[in-house]
């Protein structure tokens, strides 16, 4: 485990509680926010995840697909931009940017997500498939629509809130690269 | 409590004949029964929209068509709200400057009272799917309140029409029926006229003069409405079977029957569909008329103005717990019983009725009713309406062994609440496990009959307790704390037969 | 049927004066900002996001394990606020709940896994079923019932929520509240 935490590379400026799990090769990107209680697991492969992004309390962002060869494993890239919030658990191959995992949404391991896409509170989102830009998964049934309008905006301006605030009352884990 | 753990152990047998746990019946003072919500008359007292919580006169609402003016559903997901949103927005607006716009974009509620009003437009917006009134082509608008562009439906001038003939024809009918009446009973009050000359002269000219105006009215018909036009349907396409679809695109049944004037195919049609009002009831007894239930007018009181709760009436059976049940073979249950009045209850617990008394009880109390009726001719209520009382459909699967004698349960007391104690009294008898203020516990022993493993045991018992009314006007009080002597069948579901060969 | 006793180990939990009953397996983030009316209990693996806003919650209140209470936030123009959390009394949580509202008021029955989403308005006596999930800014009107398929139900005299909720529900807290006795007795 020790030699696991090693691995964690955590960029400056990014915000990091100290209550949180972390475990394997993760680099968290500047300017991101880990709230506490929140899992990054690197079990099979790398996780690396972009800038400004949040990860809320219970979330699960966890590399689990068993690599091809054990030499090559699978590196689990995460853009920038993300909202990860509470009690979401992420298993998917590949994140773009500016997506939005609302609470206790279910991402599984074979599936690709791209840019702009909002998988609303409580959807499953399971077999193989590409999500395309600006997808919306809604609903109890998992419906899915295009969203021609992004309202859901910038969160810049809750990360600047939340930098200010989260030191305040938090441990956070030093930047080390 | 049962209903927090989504299933029912204890139910009560309401006058009607269903089961139902205590929490969802009703106790009528003046009948002295229970009552549930199927047995009773449901009244609308009151309309209001359950998003702002605002009150709406009922015949407001009727001229609303029992939709909210200021709240929208989203025609997109159904289940939630469109919020308005703001936006800032420079006038000539490029496709860029308006995603720079959105991205300063916040909810209105109380954004609305800044300073930019001019340069404030609005949107509404659904927080689940993403939906926003701009994905349907309405455009921004500069307040937030009522005034969104109606929808209009391809249908309305042609269900207007319909409407409006058969108006014209229920009046009419009214009319030509009237007439008839008037023509028969002339000739018998011009009879009577004859024999008396004072007041119903004057009544027969009136009639005269009456029936001469509808003379003089046009008795045509309606001119009958044209039916709708079977116009050439056109033929499908070819390339429908083959053409991939974007189920993107298409709405779904939910989203069409939302909107079922227009009931849209694609999503580029769902409009914001205003909100639909919700009502507060007030629940009355059929026997007697009387309120059970009247709750205030203003929707975010949860106040009562008449409340007549069983739970606050009649004692509450509780299981504590239960020894695991084989068939064939006793086992003892402990059951708690509250005591919700402020006098002293003696329970008496017996055997339920048998299917020939159960048969008779509901004869009697038909003939009870009918005689009711007969005798109070005042009465607004029809008999039809009233529930024919029907046999428990419940069957008991266990037999229980009657204790040998009743028990005083004593009445309730709010400061009773701080003592810790449990008091034994020693004149208790046996069954008696304890008792806490104006709670007792009881053990009794049941045997399940013959049954297969995981079957539901159930027993069943009368539970025969006495009950002071108490006065509740002056004119009561001369036969004030009147006793009577009442009777709630209790059906239990203790739990099922466990696998005694893996123990 | 009665509450069965929940034991404790006396190890696990503080007791405060007021008869506060919190586990030390708690995440209570910025706790001066947090305030708990007496006879709250709060469970394991519970998070209240005092840090982020205040929160309060009434008397006889069950925050059950794994809940999240997190303050909700609102976007301007400006920068972002995040608003207060007020709950009622004789409110119950289950486990594994998410809620973000921006009230909720008293005798309030939360099931397990639903998520409640930002600024939500909970009114009184209203149940909100297991795993039921309100979108953002959902107003739930007394005695309705927000079910597990997205449908507000009920209304007074229904029997979705029993009439006598208010009841039901300080009695369900209350002996919730007695029942939860540490494990040395």
């Amino acid at each position: 485990m020790s030699r696991n935490e090693n691995k964690v590379k955590i960029m400056p400026k990014a915000i990091v509680c100290e209550d949180c799990i972390i475990q394997g090769d993760v680099t968290i990107s500047s300017g991101c926010v880990v709230h506490p209680s929140a899992q990054i697991i690197a079990e099979t492969g790398p996780i690396v995840i972009g800038e400004n992004c949040i990860i809320e309390e219970y979330a699960k962002i966890h590399n689990r697909i068993q690599p091809e060869s054990p030499d090559k494993p699978h590196i689990l890239t995460i853009g920038p931009n993300n909202i990860f919030e509470v009690g979401s658990v992420i298993e998917a191959s590949k994140i773009g940017e500016k997506n939005i995992f609302e609470c206790k949404s279910f991402v599984s391991s074979d599936v690709e997500v791209s840019n702009g896409c909002v998988i609303c509170a409580g959807c499953h989102l399971s077999g193989g498939q590409h999500l395309l830009e600006n997808t919306v998964i809604f609903g109890k049934h998992c419906q899915q629509r295009e969203a021609l309008d992004r309202i859901s905006g910038s969160h810049m301006l809750q990360l600047d809130f939340l930098r200010k605030i989260l030191p305040n009352y938090h441990h956070l884990r030093k930047a080390k690269q | 409590m049962d209903f927090l753990i989504s299933q029912n152990y204890v139910n009560y047998v309401c006058q009607c004949g269903l089961l139902k746990p205590l929490t969802n019946l009703y106790f009528c003072r003046h009948c002295l029964n229970l009552r549930c919500s199927f047995c009773c008359h449901h009244e609308v007292d009151s309309h209001f929209c359950r998003n702002c919580l605002e009150n709406i006169p009922s015949s407001e609402a009727k001229l609303r068509k029992n939709k909210c003016n200021s709240c929208f559903d989203c025609p997109s997901c159904s289940f939630s709200v469109l919020s308005a949103r703001a936006t800032t927005i420079q006038v000539p607006m490029t496709v860029k400057e308006k995603q720079e716009g959105e991205e300063s974009s916040t909810t209105t509620s109380e954004a609305s009272s800044g300073k930019m009003v001019a340069k404030k437009m609005y949107y509404l917006a659904c927080l689940a799917c993403r939906y926003s009134s701009r994905d349907v082509g309405i455009s921004d608008q500069a307040s937030q309140n009522f005034c969104w562009p109606e929808q209009e439906y391809m249908h309305a001038n042609r269900f207007n029409t319909i409407l409006n003939y058969y108006q014209a024809l229920v009046l009419h009918d009214k009319q030509v029926k009237q007439d008839e009446k008037r023509r028969k009973t002339t000739n018998k009050s011009k009879f009577q006229s004859m024999t008396d000359r004072t007041g119903l002269n004057v009544s027969a000219i009136r009639r005269q003069m009456g029936f001469d105006k509808t003379v003089s009215k046009p008795k045509n018909k309606p001119a009958s409405i044209l039916p709708s036009m079977t116009e050439e349907v056109e033929e499908l396409s070819e390339d429908i079977f083959t053409k991939p679809i974007n189920l993107k695109n298409i709405t779904t049944i939910e989203q069409r029957f939302t909107q079922p004037a227009n009931q849209p195919e694609s999503v580029k049609h769902l409009y914001p569909q205003h909100k639909n009002l919700s009502i507060k009831r007030s629940i009355r007894c059929r026997h007697c008329e009387h309120n059970v239930i009247k709750p205030e007018y203003n929707p975010t009181s949860i106040k009562y103005r008449i409340q007549q709760f069983a739970s606050s009436h009649v004692p509450e059976v509780r299981i504590i717990k239960c020894y695991p049940l084989m068939p064939n073979k006793s086992a003892f249950i402990t059951l708690k019983l509250t005591n919700p009045t402020m006098n002293d209850m003696t329970i008496t617990i017996m055997e339920l009725p048998t299917d020939d008394e159960e048969v008779m009880m509901i004869d009697e109390m038909k003939k009870n009713f009918e005689s009711l009726t007969v005798s109070s001719k005042s009465s607004l209520m029809r008999p039809s309406l009233i529930e024919d009382p029907r046999i428990v459909s419940c069957k008991p699967t266990a037999k229980l062994e009657l204790p040998d004698s009743s028990f005083v349960i004593n009445q309730r007391d709010d400061s009773a609440e701080f003592d810790d104690e449990i008091q034994t009294d020693k004149k208790d008898p046996k069954f008696v496990i304890w008792r806490k203020a104006n709670k007792i516990a009881i053990e009794l022993s049941i045997t399940p009959n013959d049954l297969k493993v995981n079957d539901e045991v159930i027993v069943g018992f009368t539970m025969h307790y006495t009950y002071s009314t108490v006065p509740s006007t002056t004119a009561e009080k001369k036969d004030s704390q009147q006793r009577h002597a009442l009777n709630a069948r209790v059906y239990l579901n203790v739990g099922n037969i466990v696998d005694y060969s893996t123990k | 049927m009665e509450i069965c006793d929940t034991y404790y180990s006396k190890d696990e939990f503080v007791e405060t004066a007021s008869g506060n009953k919190v586990n030390r397996q708690t995440v209570l983030c910025g706790s001066q900002n947090i305030v708990l009316h007496g006879k709250v209990i709060v469970d394991k693996g519970a998070i209240i996001r005092g840090d982020l806003a205040n929160v309060r919650t009434g008397r006889y209140c069950i925050i059950s394990k794994n809940a999240v209470i997190r303050p909700p936030f609102k976007q301007f123009s400006k920068g972002v606020a995040f608003f207060p959390l007020h709950i009622g009394d004789h409110v119950y949580i289950g486990e594994n709940s998410v809620i973000s509202a921006a009230s909720i008021g008293s005798y309030v029955y939360i099931g397990k896994n639903a998520v409640i989403g930002r600024r939500c308005v909970i009114k009184d006596c209203s149940i909100i079923e297991d795993g039921a999930i309100l979108p953002p800014e959902t107003t739930l009107a007394s005695f309705m019932k927000f079910t597990k398929e997205g449908k507000i139900e009920g209304g007074q005299g229904t029997e979705s929520v029993p009439p006598a909720m208010l009841d039901l529900m300080v009695d369900f807290t209350k002996s919730f509240y007695e029942h939860f006795i540490p494990s040395t007795h």
